[in-house]
This record gives structure tokens, sequence and C-alpha cells, in this order.
């Protein structure tokens, strides 16, 4: 092990240029994900983020103080302007989520979910905490480079061939490390405490009225199961929290987790919170499988109408493989 | 050779990554192209993204263009107008290599400080650096904590209520919304009432309470009977540990926490 060695795979890891269809996939994902989380709230906007609100923003700010990214604090305080910001954000969401002006508006998604965060930190849950966290990163992603109008526009333009060009995934391999993060802590708090070491976690989950969702099998409540459930949480976490760096072991530990993200989100009423997390395992799908995945697809014959670039392999536009033929 | 950052060609070998130039045909590409570009001494290089022959510039990004069009640049980390008489190698290279130590230097800075901050573990080293970092940490958004269900899961079910005393003596039994008592779809939308009672019940958020009886007073609020009084109730039961055989439900705890007397200025 030398300095070198480790500075070399430092830039491998960091800096080798990959096809950024995985960051571009997520942005689409990601942005569905703000979107759903805005309409879940849409109900209820004022009641939470509104001038006469649960709680006030001088109550917030009192409890948390210090300078923080927070719109609310700057825009007047009445209803027409927070319910602006709405939809401000709202409009922001869905062209993030098609790749129009993708930095701009990656910008200030995150600008307006930290926003009612912060505003009120009494509602929030883990899905939240890491849609704002990956929404930093994002910024700094070439999150626009694949499946956008921003493409489009440049390919129309002549600013940019038919080949998505590859591009240094620093910003991706931070969200990936958050997400592997989340699992790693996950583990490591869940190995504090004696329910779960004992396997009787799970029992007092499914316990708990307010969280149910929908009804759970009688067999899954028996003792054994719910210890071989508590069991397995605490080897899944730490799996997908380390094992997941590995190559051979990525895409069993991702379908893993997706069918345990799944259940959750059959069990327990946290909305969202299971589709933010699944949104991130596309970026631990290697670009090439994507594209050998698409192959796949399209001889089904369901994706025909989009051929192959003869070299990349990337799916191109129909008018542009027309043109050339 | 130049590129068209104006950097010699020969350093593109030491640009870590896979690909390797491909001489021969940038050479008759470089030749084609100083013939007919090469406006003031100016060298243009346009390369094509090719099966055979790839470079990368400093960014780690391709040139995209083709053929001599002038080409836009789609990365925030390459340069703009590629046709503009580039920069002395050695500057270039500079730039290159601050923007890369920049980089470097976030990446580091990001890596360390989520990893001290989300991890649960107690030193006064980590607690140093979380209190230097916090400032940061609130201001961006970056602050997080990993622990449902953990240490261990609640051990009981709870609900908070509100009792509303108005002027003329009336008593008025309000309800937060109960999840347990709602539909599917309901549920799925009112969530974050849950989360907000799980919060509010707890005497650490005592600073949420007023602002909690006074939105319940204009709930509730008649103009001609305003309330004067609200009271906030917690109920809990314990859930009943396991293999203890028993299956009946425990008994409910009841316990008002906050008693708040309405002005009239909370009800406008």
């Amino acid at each position: 092990m030398t300095l070198r060695r480790v500075a070399d795979a430092w830039n491998e890891f960091f800096f080798a240029p990959q096809v950024p269809t995985p960051i571009s996939l997520f942005r689409i994902l990601y942005g569905c994900c703000v979107i759903a989380t805005l309409i879940l709230l849409r109900p209820d906007w004022l009641t939470w983020f509104g001038v006469h609100s649960w709680e006030t923003l001088s109550t917030i700010r009192t409890i948390e103080p210090g300078t923080r990214l927070n719109l609310f604090t700057v825009i007047p305080q009445s209803d027409p302007w927070i319910n602006a910001l709405f939809w401000v954000f709202l409009v922001s969401s869905i062209s993030l989520t098609i790749g129009f002006l993708t930095r701009l508006n990656t910008a200030i998604v995150y600008l307006c979910l930290t926003s009612i965060h912060q505003r009120n930190l009494y509602i929030n849950h883990g899905g939240d905490t890491f849609l704002r966290v990956a929404g930093f990163f994002l910024i700094f992603a070439p999150a626009g480079a694949a499946f956008s109008v921003d493409r489009l526009i440049r390919i129309r333009r002549g600013k940019e061939g038919a080949e998505i060009q590859p591009r240094s995934p620093w910003a991706q391999r931070m969200i990936q490390f958050e997400l592997s993060l989340i699992y790693l802590t996950s583990f490591w708090w869940k190995s504090m405490g004696d329910p779960w070491v004992n396997g009787t976690a799970l029992y007092y989950v499914t316990h708990l009225e307010e969280i149910r969702r929908f009804p759970i099998p009688g067999w899954i409540q028996q003792p054994v199961i719910l210890k071989l459930g508590s069991w397995f949480a605490l080897a899944l976490e730490f799996s997908l929290g380390v094992l997941i760096w590995f190559k051979e072991l990525r895409y069993p530990l991702l379908l893993a987790g997706l069918l345990f993200h799944l259940t959750l989100e059959y069990a327990l009423n946290i909305p969202m919170f299971q589709w933010d997390i699944i949104s991130a395992y596309i970026l631990f799908v290697d670009p090439a499988d994507l594209t050998r995945a698409w192959n796949r697809l399209r001889g089904l014959r369901l994706f025909a109408k989009f051929p192959l670039d003869k070299e990349s392999g990337v799916p191109e536009w129909p008018s542009k493989a027309k043109s050339r033929s | 050779m130049l590129d068209y950052e104006g950097a010699e060609i020969g350093r593109a070998a030491r640009v870590p990554g896979r690909a390797q130039p491909c001489w021969h045909t940038l050479a008759t590409f470089l030749t084609e192209a100083a013939k007919k570009h090469c406006p003031n001494g100016t060298i243009f290089l346009s390369l094509s993204n090719g099966r055979r022959c790839e470079q990368r510039d400093r960014a780690g990004g391709y040139a995209t263009s083709t053929d001599f069009a002038p080409a836009q640049s789609n990365s925030w980390m390459e340069p703009q107008n590629r046709l503009i008489q580039a920069p002395p190698p050695a500057k270039r290279a500079a730039i290159y290599r601050a923007k890369r130590f920049a980089i470097n230097a976030f990446l580091l800075f990001h890596l360390l400080a989520i990893t001290c901050w989300a991890i649960p573990l107690d030193s006064p080293l980590l607690a140093a650096f979380r209190r230097t970092i916090r400032p940061y940490f609130l201001w961006s958004g970056l602050f997080q904590s990993w622990n449902a269900f953990a240490p261990a899961p609640k051990a009981l079910n709870s609900y908070v209520e509100a009792v509303v005393i108005y002027k003329d003596g009336r008593i008025l039994n309000w309800k937060f919304p109960r999840m347990e008592h709602m539909s599917s779809g309901e549920r799925y939308f009112k969530e974050r009432y849950r989360k907000f009672v799980e919060n509010l019940k707890e005497d650490s958020n005592v600073a949420l309470w007023p602002d909690a009886a006074r939105y319940v007073a204009r709930l509730n609020n008649d103009p001609s009977n305003p309330p004067e009084i609200i009271m906030l109730i917690r109920h809990w039961s314990d859930i009943v540990p396991p293999g203890n055989g028993s299956s009946a439900p425990q008994p409910q705890h009841v316990q008002i926490f906050y008693e708040y007397k309405v002005k009239p200025k909370d009800l406008n």
C-alpha cells in the first residue's frame, strides 16, 4: 500500500469517466419522489407552512436558531406568497424530472426542499432527509447529460452528438456514499439496542398501531419469524452499507434491499420513505448493464422504435437514425 | 501537437483514465485541421468521440463537437467556447489542477463531515468536530440522523387530544388525526400529523406547545363563544412484551401535559 496507489484508487473511483446514464435516471426518479412528496403535502401546505400554521416561523427560529437556508425567512409572510412558493417548487421539480435547465432546477429544488424542512423540522422523516442530502450533491452532478430535454436541445442545436458523453461521476459517488452510510449507521444504531440483538424489535414495530398500513399475515407474526426478521434487517443493513461496494455482491444485495423496502412499504405507513431510498439504487447499476438491459428489452420488440447507436449501443432518437440512413 | 485547450497532446497520456490517444488518427486529423482552420497560429482541434480514438480533457469529459462546428460545452467544468484562442498551456494546467484540488477538498471534507456527524459514536474529538461543522451543516441542511426504531423501537402506543373549554363553559374534545382510524389512502396523506404528534407530546419539545394550543383554539373558534382554555392531553399504553402470554390490552395512561389560556389576539 502506497500513497500513490491510494491516490490512483481515489482518482479511479471519483473521476474515471463513465456514461452518466445512472445519474440521469436517478434524476428522473428523484424528481418523481419530490413531486409525489409535494402532492401529498398539498392539502396541508398552509397547515404546516402557512403564516398561521401549527408552528409559526418565529417559534421554529426560536427553537432552532442560527442562519439557515430557508426561503421562508426571505419571502413576505403571507399565505399567497407561501402558496406561490409551492407552485415554484412544483414547476421546478417537474422541470428537473424532464431535465430542462437541469442544474438550475436542481438548485431550486434543493433550496425549496431545504426550506420546507427547515420551516418545520417536526414533520420530517428519513426519506425527506435523504432527498435533501442527495439533492445537495445532485447539483454538482451531470444529471442532465442524458434522458433530458437539455440534451435534446443540445442535439438539435448541433452542440452534441448522438452519443452520451462520459463524465466524472464524483457527485454520483457522494450520493452512493450517503446511501451506504444510511444503512451502516442504521445498523450501528440498531446494534446498540437489546431488542434488535435479541430479536424482539420487529414484534414492537408490528404492534405500533399508528404506523400500520396493510394487514400482516398471521404466520409472519410468529415469534420465530419476527426474530429472524429482526436479525435479517440487521444483516441486510450492514450488507447494504459495506458489502454493496463489492461488485459480485452488489446486484443480489440491491434485489434483497428492494424486496425489503417494498415489504416495509406494504406494512408501514411512512409515505415515500421507501421510494426515496429505492430511487438511489439505480446509481449502483453499471452503465454497461443498463445498456444490456435496454438491449434485451428491445429484443422483446416493445421498444423497437428506439434504435441503438451502432458504436455505443445507446438508444438514439428515431429521427437521428432515420436521417443517418 | 496541441489539443483544443492549448495543451500538449503528450500530457493527455498522463491523465488517468482507460483510453489512450490514437496517435495516427490524431496526427492525420490535426494536419487537416491545420490546413483548413488555423487562423493566426491558433490550432483548433475538435475530436470525435470515436471508437478507436479517444481523447479526454482534463475535466475527464470528451471534446464533443463534430467536424469544425463550434461546440458549446455541456459540462460546467469544460470551457464554454472552444474557438477562442487558448491560454498558454501552463495556465490551463494550473486551472485544471486548481479545479481538481477544489473538488478533492470538497469531497474529502464532506465525506469526513457527514460520517462524523451521522455515526453514533461519542468522543471528545468527535464532539469538537461536530461543534465546528455544526453551523455549516445546519445552514446547508446536511444534518441527519438515522436512528429510526433504534436503538429500540417504541414500546408503547400513544396519541394526543385537546380539550377546548369555551367561554360559556362548554367543553369540546378535539382529537388530533389518528392514522389507525383512517383509510389507507387518507393516512398516506395525513402521516405528517403522526410525526408531528410524536414530537409534540415529548417533554423535550415544550416550546411547541403554545403554538399548537393556539392552532387548536383557532380551529375550534366560535366568534360568539370563543374558546378560553386549551388543554393538551396525551394517552399511552404499553405494548405487551412478547412471550409473557398475555394478549389483553394494557391499561391506558392519561396525562394533561399542557394548559393554555387563550388570548383574543390568538384567534385572529
